[in-house]
């Protein structure tokens, strides 16, 4: 667990349960965690907590996960993005790009823990 | 799109329009309003080409003065609408007003509009009309609304062609009849013999003369005959010839100088005279005219007195002689007349009929259109006895891809004592010919002759040397054959089997090309087919290949109305599939989000559960359920984005046993017994394994639910080498699936249950769809239902049959009920025939 205890990773989701689940997972693997349930806030936060990656829900109630990341890189290009959607194609291929990673979402975590360790490696 | 279903709407009512029984001023009063309606436009007319081909006529119109139809007229190459017509294309003029072309026509209302569209009605490269449309606003109309016009002009012009025809047809029935009326007058208060006997016994009493004779003028040979005498004569020769030259004897001088003679002392006289005419002392011939024309002359001979003597004829006799010359002139104009139409019309009866028939098979034809019938009607026709009156007739078609003429229907007695029931059957009803083609279609299915039979069976390349049909064609020229042993044209081979004897062909030609053949003969009643009559079916045959063609023109028309309507259902289908995908895009959100963290926690329990832990069990079966339900979405989202299927070579019975294994525990739980009906070599498919394995858990998720309270599934495959494919049925026995339902069972969501998501079947008909092959269902209600689905597949060479062997050997080994059977035929009366029912 130690070898994470640095790397700190902020959690944007509207679905609590989504978020409850990355936290407990991502803590018991050593990172620091924290949590936004509320996408327009999500920005705030980074300021505030400057975590080493974000987790980061697309499609959200009065939010576009594309405006954040697109926000978020211009103010902090050291912060790593990982998209996470529901959706299996996305309209906005050139945002795409811009992300260091695209997982779509899946009970089963593998591939959502391999790619933030390689993002952060 | 949206344009393509206006044009389909027009088309469809049109041709319905044009199918109707209106006559064609009501037809294109309807299509104008059709017009107006659908394509959003503030007037529309249409005007029609005047026989001659000069002048264009307004013949129906909505928002055009009513009062200007048939008062419009133009010349083809004036104004917009003439020049339309002239160059045979279609036009849109943005402000008609500016357009030098524009010719106006005071009162037609015309001046209320601003811009236009305009497309010729065409009918084989010949303008038939012109179909306008303005708007009252300015319009730029595009190269759509111009494709659209000139589709429904397309669609009008069989119509108009047609029913300018039957016009044609009508007028010169018409004006036959009523010559045949006059004559008839005529011939009921005149008769040509009691005439002229009048004339000469009135001429001779009124002036008391000895005798009277008249002479007529024959024009065929310029000689004057007798036709008359009254009074004293024993014989014509007694007096003069029979027959006189212009210029010959008395009368023929009269004749010839049209001025009346008078010789009061013949035996002197001797210049002018024939010999047998100084018997007589003296006479006075008046000429016969008729306007100017001399038809004849009347002579009197030998004037008397009261008392029996001599006296010489005076200026007063040539007065009164000359008076009634004339009247009697008139009188016999007036019976040749007669004479004239009744000849003409013996000549004309024929034609009357013929036209009376083709009138009466346009009529036919207006009716069916259908190309089948029309053969048969033209057929009928020639066979009738009131029509052509043949025994036997053939028609034959070219077909220009192989450059033969085919037999297509044959009409004609089997036997002679075939023949002899039919005519006295039609002879005693004495039917006429619509009666008996309305007969004919009555009593439904007609028995096929033999001779049909042979008629249908021939074939003979078009070349010099292969016979007189292939003649026929290539000469465009009929040929009557009277003897068909003696005669080195015919090829003795083809017609044997039918036992002609003599015959005659005659090519029907369209538009100048020949299109097929009539072949006839007389066989029963041995009549001899003269050249008339050849030239009778020669005539009929020209107005048969113009109906022909105008029938092709008309089905090609249905056929592209067909392929629109086909583009319409897809464009349906397709539009329930994007619904579809925006469903399921839309629905993933919220179905995927708990299902991650469903799973996800479930997981996590698992993980921290001891092996040993009872509860672990559970906690397996709900990331299983997850995973699999996460799969699920995973295709739903993959087919809405149309994805393209990843192919690889897979075993169809591998794929069956692992969808059945997915199923096993609630089958068995339900009390549902699995039969498996495996057939031996069944090569390997190429397709997407997990989405055809999706498609077969969607079948058997469907009889789970309709079994719920026990049953058979009976599922099975077969492979079927003459078609190349893989047969495989999903069968239960859950009471089948009502009426009502079954027509939308493959329509996205669409589902009788409460928590069905009405997407199984659609989603396994675009699978089986996307890897070409065919999904059908065959309902028995009360019973179960059955479906089939077909997949490609090829039996390669060699090693196939082992791989077979390998995965029966598998299934067998897990100790499954597997049957077995040879290369029996399962699907028998259940794929696609009759009570399957194929989706679209
Ligand atoms: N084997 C069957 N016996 C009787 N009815 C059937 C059968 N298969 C399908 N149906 C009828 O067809 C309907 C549509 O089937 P489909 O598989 O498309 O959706 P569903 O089964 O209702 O929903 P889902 O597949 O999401 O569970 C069903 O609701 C049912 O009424
Ligand atoms: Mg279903």
């Amino acid at each position: 667990m130690a070898p994470n205890k640095d790397r700190s990773v902020l959690v944007v989701d509207d679905e609590e349960s989504i978020c409850l689940l990355y936290q407990a997972e991502l803590e018991d693997r050593g990172y620091t965690v924290q949590v936004q349930n509320d996408g327009t806030r999500a920005m705030e936060d980074v300021e505030r907590f400057h975590p080493d990656l974000v987790i980061l829900d697309i499609k959200m109630p009065g939010a576009d996960g594309f405006e954040i990341l697109n926000c978020l890189k211009k103010k902090f290009p050291d912060i790593c993005v990982i998209l996470n959607s529901a959706y299996g194609s996305f309209r906005n291929e050139a945002s795409l790009q811009m992300a260091d990673g695209y997982v779509i979402k899946s009970s089963d975590l593998t591939e959502l823990l391999k790619t933030i360790e390689k993002v952060l490696a | 799109m949206e344009n393509s279903k206006i044009e389909f709407e027009i088309l469809r009512d049109i041709l319905k329009i044009s199918n109707s029984t209106l006559n064609l001023h009501e037809r294109l009063n309807q299509v104008v309003e059709e017009i107006v309606e659908k394509m959003h436009v503030d007037a529309c007319a249409i005007y029609l080409v005047k026989k001659g081909g000069e002048t264009l006529s307004l013949k129906g119109a909505v928002g055009l003065n009513p009062e200007m139809i048939n008062g419009i007229s133009l010349k083809v190459g004036e104004g917009i609408t003439g020049w339309v017509a002239a160059e045979k294309t279609p036009l849109a003029v943005l402000e008609i007003f500016k357009d030098p072309r524009m010719k106006n026509f005071p009162g037609s209302w015309e001046e209320k509009y601003r811009s236009m569209i305009s497309a010729p009605i065409l009918f084989l490269g010949k303008c038939l009309g012109v179909i306008n449309a303005w708007t009252i606003e300015e319009k730029a109309f595009t190269t759509d609304d111009l494709h659209l016009l000139s589709s429904i002009a397309d669609g009008m012009s069989g119509s108009i062609r047609n029913a300018q025809l039957y016009l044609d047809a009508t007028k010169q029935y018409e004006e036959l009849v009523s010559l045949y009326d006059i004559s008839k007058m005529l011939n009921s208060t005149l008769e040509l013999q009691e005439l002229i006997g009048m004339v000469t016994r009135k001429s001779t009493e009124f002036i008391g003369a000895s005798g009277c004779m008249l002479h007529i003028l024959d024009v065929k040979d310029n000689l004057l005959k007798v036709k008359s005498m009254y009074g004293l004569y024993k014989s014509p020769e007694e007096i003069s010839r029979t027959q006189l030259r212009l210029g010959e004897g008395v009368a023929g001088q009269v004749a010839i100088k049209a001025i009346p003679m008078m010789i009061n002392n013949l035996p002197e006289e001797s210049e002018h005279l024939l010999p047998m005419e100084k018997i007589f002392s003296s006479l006075l011939c008046i000429p016969m005219t008729v306007k100017d024309r001399v038809i004849g002359t009347l002579t009197l001979h030998d004037k008397k007195d009261a008392s029996g003597l001599l006296v010489p004829f005076d200026k007063d006799d040539m007065n009164l002689l000359m008076a009634l010359a004339s009247q009697g002139a008139l009188v016999l104009e007036n019976a040749w007349n007669y004479e004239r139409a009744e000849r003409l019309f013996q000549e004309n009866a024929q034609k009357a009929n013929d036209f009376a028939i083709l009138y009466e098979i346009s009529n036919a034809m207006n009716t069916t259109m259908n190309l089948d019938q029309l053969l048969k009607i033209i057929l009928k026709a020639v066979t009738f006895g009131g029509g052509l009156n043949f025994n036997r007739s053939i028609l034959l078609l070219v077909n220009e891809k192989t450059n033969t003429l085919q037999g297509m229907l044959g009409v004609g007695p089997d036997s002679g004592e075939d023949a002899f029931r039919i005519w006295t059957e039609i002879g005693s009803k004495k039917m006429s010919f619509k009666e008996w083609i309305a007969s004919v279609n009555a009593s439904g299915q007609e028995r096929t002759s033999r001779f049909d039979q042979l008629a249908k069976g021939i074939r003979v390349p078009i070349e010099y040397g292969k016979g007189v049909l292939a003649l026929t064609v290539l000469e465009k020229k009929g040929f009557n054959i009277r003897n068909i042993q003696e005669d080195p044209r015919v090829n003795p081979d083809v017609l044997k089997k039918l036992e002609f004897e003599s015959f005659a062909t005659v090519p029907l030609i369209s538009q100048d090309r020949v299109i097929g053949v009539i072949v006839v003969d007389n066989l029963y009643n041995k009549r001899e087919i003269t050249d008339k009559d050849l030239r009778r079916l020669e005539l009929f045959a020209s107005q048969a290949g113009l109906a022909i063609e105008n029938a092709k023109v008309y089905s090609d028309l249905e056929k592209a109305t067909r392929s629109i309507r086909e583009l319409q259902d897809r464009l349906i289908q397709s539009e329930k599939m994007a619904a579809l995908g925006e469903m399921a895009a839309s629905i993933a959100h919220e179905i995927r989000n708990p299902l991650v963290s469903i799973g996800g926690f479930a997981r996590r329990l698992d993980s921290k559960l001891d092996a040993s832990n009872p509860e672990k069990r559970y906690s397996r079966i709900i990331v299983k359920e997850v995973g699999r339900l996460e799969k699920v979405l995973q295709e739903v989202l993959a087919f809405s984005r149309s994805a393209e299927p990843l192919f690889s070579e897979c075993s169809v019975i591998t794929l069956l046993e692992e969808a059945l294994e997915v199923y096993e525990e609630s089958f068995s739980e339900c009390g549902i017994e699995v039969i498996r009906d495996f057939h031996e070599g069944v090569p390997n498919i190429h397709v997407d394994s997990n989405q055809i394995k999706q498609v077969f858990i969607n079948l058997f998720s469907n009889a789970q639910h309709a079994m719920s309270k026990g049953g058979r599934l009976t599922v099975g495959c077969e492979y079927k080498a003459v078609e190349g494919e893989a047969m495989i049925y999903v069968s239960d026995t859950g009471g089948g699936i009502s009426e009502d339902v079954i027509t939308n069972i493959f329509n996205p969501f669409f589902t009788t249950k409460h928590t069905g998501t009405g997407l199984g079947l659609a989603i396994s008909h675009r699978v089986v769809d996307m890897h070409g092959g065919d999904i059908l269902v065959k309902n028995e209600p009360g019973v179960g239902v059955t479906f089939t689905i077909s997949l490609p597949a090829r039996q390669k060479r060699g090693g196939i049959s082992e791989e077979m062997d390998l995965s029966a050997a598998r299934t067998g080994v897990k100790g499954k009920e597997v049957h077995y059977r040879g290369q029996g035929d399962f699907l028998n009366g259940m794929g696609k025939g009759e009570g399957s029912e194929s989706i679209p």
